[in-house]
């Protein structure tokens, strides 16, 4: 096989792993503003948020997936907090909702580097998933088995989200408030209780990712602002609210960055930023969005 | 209500006054560093007050669009030099003529921006804009042919030099241009354009059916807060006499949306006054203590308290704050039946309701345009 | 309202002023004050070395005289009180911070910053103020004193190429590697640390075959793992620091990368070495080169790693890079006031001709400073190797002395013709 196609093939590999990484991050923003229309501003500082509380749950027990679920538990809890402290006071008012996930975002990005410091930290991989594996057709004939894990991860989480939206009764009032809130209420549901779920539920979902990205990667201090980012520029691609648009949009975000990293790695990340706009000027309400 | 209106006009030219002679009196670190870059930074949240407040637009572009205009008037000021990469840039033009080309430029851009962004609304349109800034930022970073990568320019020269040579010179030219955009901002929206813009932001479906060309009325009002936006960043290029990447990055995207919303996202003089408090507090956050906790080292927690604190009791901003205490202390002398500005009433564009003391958003506005109640 | 609101909103905007105005009155009087200023970060992902860097300043001043009870520092005739501000890694704010303590509390010596970037951009700024002594804090960029220096600007500290010294010559001449492939974030610092690694290496024979400028803000590297050769090279030289690196080294031990590591000053500093990961089994041999060295037995190194920990019980387990960088600064600072018994007089002409004299034996070595007021110091090259309790560290393999900014190949060399660059200086 000529080296150029072996180089493609690992460059294609890199960026479905990637994306598999970007979807889980994007899942919880899409599923709370598919719902409840508040762009939570405070996403990546809730992936912070979490990566650290993984941290720390690993640094005393050693298992993963304490540490896996210790980051989706404290961030579920925090969002339980905002949603009921802060949100649930001005819903429906998108804007300044946003707004207020800013100054969030803020106190607690800053909060955690005086707890944290400016250290890095890691998540060492469960047994399964650990060192590399020998695959044909990527270069050197071997690839990371963690991040062919994260594959799994990614749908594992698509599916639980699928199974919830489509086969429980809170998934039929989630769905149905999607598409009229105000009937769904006229009904007799008790909406406010359906978006505490959601919005607790969309934060542990950041929560979860950090731990998983931890655990890819690193986490230090300005990781916060690169997740809120991907998951913008995932969702807005893929279209808001839309679990499948956000499948789409991390696997163009991620297969883009890599395969820029690789032919064009200067550009590399302004790149990502092209096709984004280049979608919008066409489908302002994104690939798979329903029209605002 | 006359006595009411003489007494604004007093409290008006007294302030003018005071500004007037507040470099004739200060020192220069107050002249420069807090009079002048409040006004720098001040221009930039006018012009998105300019557009959220006339075109329902929460733009997170005004960084960008500020900083590219700073590196243009760099581009055509600097003396011809060859950079890291061996290519030569810089055109030594004079520094009048740098901004000319700068500001012109910039608003093409911000006509570009608007281009991309015509058809989104809301939150869209701030995530847009936002990624828009952000993909600025990844281009001035990693291009040293043309932005100078990560170090960008240094040696920018405004019409009086350093900035510090004439700190008083610096500060009048600073608020003359801050006097100019907002008289011109009131000129246009009251002109028959600043009506459009408002058909346009409340209801773009029976303006799109009246014949009225919303998407071109979306970039217009983009382009001409590219023009103000690029002003500020003339300024602030003179200012610092550098620009690098740093001046767009994302916290200094967001600073602006903050400044805003500190003064008021519904009050053109809001966006100066949101720049005053947000420099003196990050110029003093380290001589600030409470209870022998020094916000030196926790500057952020204070300014995103704050900032929530604000959202959340003071919607319509420090000025809005202001105004309701000025209205319940003259509720008694007739106060209430003032004229409405249609911006006051889009502060309801954050959704909150206003405070019965407040503005009530249902008067008709004084100048004769319907309010977008 | 345009018109209507503007006279209810200035008398805010006067409101604020003058609250503010009051609360910045003037300081008491006494025995005659110099003021120092100090810059370094305090926000953002270099808030730590900001920190080490703060100690390091402290330690001076302890160093050579008393801390009164006014938070002032009693020297021999005089006193000097430091006023800290914190900026956050990018020139505009380093800038800003430097103006406010230059203009608004009128310090007479400013020490910092601490990073590359920052450091041009107050170097700029020194030549508008030539009646103020500039003293650096760590930042390394080379044209802070090698080109276009500003005459009261003074580096008691070494620039990131001369933290190269004696690496490339270890790599190419003991190591063996005569081709080696670069993976480097894309700004000034790197640049600096390869040219400064290829000046040596280059001259010494050696090939350097690819470089990989990677984007600040790139965290997954996997891609530019892929690129690298998988043949033809001996080792590669990574200059990442802290999350990056280990990013990177995580990926490449994942990706069942197999090559031999060159590392810049913050590659395999105690910060990457302290995370824990499966990553750090392939560093074992691992060569790099830095001013200071965390195992160096020299008296003075150990009596300042004893006097840090003493004085700064919340303090690193070992004064870093940042910390020696201000300190040395500092030190510079108080000599250069002792030998004009604290006279600022006349424009601090004569202090900053004696500052210019100023010579000393630091921690490390000894300090002297050029025609461009640049320190000629110590370097070290250094391999990361297994300790008996089974913890990756730092062993000195050799020190240079004296180390210039040219790296001795001298100021006409054709390395040194042009600034570091992403193509500059190459030899491939």
């Amino acid at each position: 096989m000529p080296k150029a196609l072996v180089d493609f093939l690992t460059v294609l590999l890199n960026g479905v792993t990637l994306a598999a990484l970007y979807f889980v991050v994007a899942s919880g923003f899409t599923l709370i503003f598919g719902l409840m229309r508040t762009t939570n501003m405070a996403h990546g500082s809730l992936y912070m948020l979490g990566a650290y509380a993984g941290v720390s749950a690993y640094t005393a027990t050693g298992n993963w997936l304490i540490a896996l679920v210790a980051g989706f538990a404290v961030v579920v809890v925090v969002g339980v907090v905002i949603h009921l402290g802060l949100l649930s006071r001005m819903a429906g008012q998108d804007l300044r909702q946003a707004l207020v996930t800013i100054g969030l975002s803020i106190i607690i990005a800053d909060l955690l580097l005086a707890k944290y410091g400016g250290l890095t930290f890691q998540i060492e991989p469960p047994s399964v998933a650990t060192g590399s594996v020998a695959i044909p057709f990527v270069v050197n004939g071997t690839y990371s088995a963690y991040r062919l894990f994260m594959i799994a991860v990614a749908a594992a989480v698509y599916g639980g989200l699928w199974l919830v939206l489509n086969r429980t009764r809170i998934g039929w009032y989630i769905r149905a408030g999607i598409d009229d809130r105000d009937m769904l209420s006229a009904l007799g549901v008790n909406v406010s209780r359906v978006f505490l779920f959601v919005f607790a539920l969309g934060a542990g979902l950041a929560g979860l990712s950090g731990v998983i990205g931890t655990t890819a990667l690193s986490i230090s201090p300005g990781e916060d602002g690169r997740y809120l980012l991907s998951s913008l520029v995932v969702v807005i691609v893929g279209g808001m609210g839309s679990l499948g648009g956000a499948v789409i949009g991390a696997l163009i975000i991620g297969l883009s960055e890599q395969i820029g990293l690789f032919y064009a790695p200067t550009y590399s990340i302004f790149i990502t930023f092209v096709i984004m706009a280049a979608v919008l000027a066409v489908r302002p309400q994104g690939l798979l969005g329903r029209p605002a | 209500m006359s006595w009411v209106r003489s007494r604004q006009g007093i409290v008006t030219i007294v302030a003018l006054l005071i500004l007037v002679v507040y470099p004739l009196v200060m020192p220069r670190f107050w002249v420069l560093s807090i009079g002048s870059y409040s006004i720098i930074l001040g221009i930039a949240a006018l012009s998105l007050v300019f557009m959220s407040g006339y075109g329902g637009m929460v733009s997170l572009a005004q960084a960008a669009l500020a900083g590219f205009a700073a590196y243009m008037l760099a581009l055509a000021t600097l003396a011809p030099s060859t950079n890291a990469t061996g290519s030569a840039i810089g055109f030594g033009l004079p520094a009048l003529a740098g901004a000319v080309i700068a500001v012109v430029l910039t608003t093409a851009l911000g006509a570009l921006f608007g281009a991309i962004s015509a058809r989104s609304y809301g939150t869209y349109f701030l995530m847009l804009t936002l990624a828009l800034a952000v993909g600025f930022f990844y281009i001035v970073l990693q291009n040293y042919e043309i932005f100078g990568g990560h170090i960008g320019f240094a040696g920018i020269l405004g019409p009086t030099g350093q900035p510090r040579a004439n700190p008083e010179v610096f500060y009048y030219i600073c608020l003359a241009t801050a006097t100019a955009v907002y008289l011109g901002l009131r000129y246009i929206v009251r002109s028959q354009l600043g009506l459009t813009f408002q058909g346009v932001r409340d209801n773009p479906r029976r303006m799109a059916a009246l014949g009225y060309r919303v998407a071109a009325h979306r970039i217009a009002l983009f382009a001409i807060a590219g023009f103000v936006a690029g002003l500020s960043g003339v300024l602030g290029a003179w200012y610092r006499g550098n620009i690098s990447p740093g001046i767009v990055d994302l916290s200094r995207t967001i600073d602006v949306l903050i400044i805003a919303v500190i003064g008021g996202l519904g009050y053109p003089i809001g966006a100066f006054v949101g720049a005053v408090v947000f420099v003196l507090m990050d110029v003093f956050a380290s001589s600030i203590s409470l209870f022998g906790f020094s916000f030196d080292e926790r500057f952020n927690t204070l300014i995103g308290v704050g900032f929530v604190v604000i959202v959340l009791v003071a919607p319509d901003g420090l000025v809005g704050l202001a105004n309701r205490a000025w209205q319940s202390a003259t509720h008694r002398g007739g106060g209430r039946r003032r004229a409405v500005d249609p911006l006051a009433a889009e502060a309801g564009l954050l959704a909150a309701p206003m405070p019965a003391t407040s503005i009530a958003p249902s008067e008709p506005a004084g100048d004769g345009t319907p309010s977008n109640k | 309202m345009f018109g209507a609101k503007t006279g209810r909103g200035l008398v805010a905007l006067m409101f604020v002023a003058s609250i503010a105005a009051s609360a910045c009155g003037g300081s008491s009087g006494g025995d005659k004050v110099i003021k120092i200023g100090g810059l370094a970060t305090l926000s953002g992902p270099f808030a730590v070395p900001g920190q080490d860097g703060f100690r390091g300043v402290e330690q001076a001043l302890a160093k050579y005289g008393k801390k009164l009870a006014s938070g002032n520092w009693q020297m021999d005739g005089y006193q000097i009180q430091l006023i800290k501000e914190g900026s956050d890694a990018t020139p505009a704010v380093a800038l800003e911070k430097a103006k406010k303590l230059i203009e608004q509390d009128n310090v007479d010596i400013l020490i910092g910053p601490l990073s590359g970037d920052e450091g041009l951009a107050v170097k700029d700024y020194a030549k508008t103020v030539p009646d103020k002594t500039f003293v650096n804090g760590s930042s390394a960029a080379q044209d802070t004193t090698f080109r276009d220096a500003a005459p009261n600007f003074f580096r008691f500290s070494t620039d990131g190429a001369q933290w190269m010294a004696g690496l490339g010559k270890y790599a190419f001449t003991t190591k063996g590697y005569k081709n080696v492939a670069i993976v480097a974030e894309d700004y000034s610092f790197p640049y600096t640390q390869v040219g400064g690694f290829m000046y040596e290496f280059c001259a010494a024979g050696g090939h350097v075959v690819q470089k990989n400028w990677v984007p600040l803000g790139t965290k997954d590297y996997s891609s530019v793992v892929s690129n690298l050769p998988t043949s033809g090279v001996d080792a590669i030289y990574v200059a990442l620091g802290g999350s990056d690196a280990v990013n990177f080294f995580t990926q490449y031990n994942q990706a069942g990368g197999k090559a031999k590591f060159i590392g810049g000053s913050i590659t395999v500093d105690q910060s990457v070495l302290s995370v824990t990961g499966s990553f750090k089994d392939q560093l074992a041999g691992t060569i790099a080169a830095g001013p200071t060295a965390d195992s160096a037995t020299n008296q003075e190194w150990l009596d300042y790693v004893k006097a840090y920990k003493a004085q700064f019980t919340d303090g690193l387990p070992f004064p870093g890079l940042f910390a020696l960088s201000y300190y040395n600064e500092t030190i510079g600072v108080l000599e250069g006031l002792k030998a004009v018994k604290g006279d600022l007089s006349n424009k601090e002409a004569a202090f900053m001709a004696a500052l210019a004299k100023v010579s000393f034996d630091g921690p490390t070595g000894h300090v002297s400073l050029d025609a461009n007021r640049q320190a000629i110091s110590s370097n070290y090259v250094t391999e990361v190797q297994k300790g008996a309790d089974g913890n990756l560290q730092n062993v000195v393999i050799s020190k240079a002395d004296n180390v210039d900014q040219t790296l001795g190949l001298g100021a006409t060399s054709p390395f040194l013709a042009q600034p570091v660059s992403r193509d500059f200086p190459s030899c491939p």
